[in-house]
């Protein structure tokens, strides 16, 4: 089964209703998220998602270069990464990328 | 053999000193290409692992402190960019991971260390960071332990100056 918006809408309800937050920074936190903020000399990204497959250690990387402004949706975004990661058939391509980005805004905008 | 530093400060002493003029192109020429010589040999950029000796694990190191100005690992790390995340997830089952993407390299490395393996465990990590873009074939399932092995030759060289 696809995974729908609705889905996506109600995951990010409960998820910012339990830890009483929509910050993507204090979500990831509370998610055992770490997160790393780096200046690689590039600012043609933003954010990204990591995992260490032998220790299930998650680490989103923020872009030290990238506009303040956009961390905190980048933030969000790479949230939504790992979390659809876990689920099973995984969205591809543009596909992942639309459902993250409203994921993203979800969190956001609550 | 010369060592790359010093065979770099005599051509570029013979090339700009007062009689430099004197110097055919001949020489110069010939001075470059032994000069490239001893920088592929240094610096090897097809590696596989059964080339992996302590000897190139030593030059490996030794020219990354040279390029680097320092042998202090946490200082390495930084200059060779590798971004460490110190991670308590209360396990003390590992020590250090590397993980890359997108040209982003980082360690996490187990804050359940102590000093010393906190120490080793950046110095080993680093040279691990200079050697696998080298590798043409890193084996599948590589581990911690893998990486501890093979970079411990240049660990000598890492913690000569303490």
């Amino acid at each position: 089964m696809s995974l729908s918006k609705d889905t996506i809408r109600r995951w990010i309800r409960d998820l910012v209703d339990k830890y009483g937050t929509n910050d993507p920074y204090r979500l990831a936190e509370a998610l055992a998220i770490e997160i790393h903020e780096i200046n690689n000399g590039n600012n043609n990204w933003i954010a990204r998602a990591l995992q260490d497959k032998r220790t299930g250690i998650w680490v989103i990387v923020i872009n030290h270069k990238s506009p303040e402004e956009e961390r905190a949706f980048g933030v969000a975004h790479e949230l939504m990464h790992i979390l659809i990661h876990q689920r099973n058939p995984l969205p591809r391509g543009d596909d992942l990328e639309i459902l993250c980005d409203f994921g993203a805004n979800e969190i956001i905008r609550r | 053999m010369m060592e790359i530093g010093k065979a770099e400060a005599l051509l570029n002493a013979q090339i700009f000193s007062k009689g430099s003029e004197d110097l055919s192109e001949h020489f110069i020429s010939a001075a470059k290409q032994i000069l490239k010589n001893i920088r592929e040999k240094n610096n090897p950029v097809d590696l596989k692992v059964t080339d992996l000796t302590d000897e190139v694990i030593r030059q490996l190191t030794a020219r990354m402190t040279r390029q680097y100005a320092t042998s202090n690992p946490l200082e390495l790390a930084e200059r060779v960019g590798l971004h460490i995340v110190n991670v308590d997830d209360g396990r003390t089952d590992w020590t250090g991971r590397l993980l890359t993407r997108d040209g982003v390299w980082l360690l996490l490395i187990n804050k359940n260390l102590n000093d010393n393996e906190y120490r080793e465990t950046v110095a080993s990590f680093v040279i691990a960071r200079e050697l696998l873009p080298r590798l043409s074939n890193w084996p599948q399932g590589v581990d911690q332990t893998f990486i501890h092995e093979v970079t411990a030759a240049g660990m000598v060289i890492l913690f000569s100056d303490i």
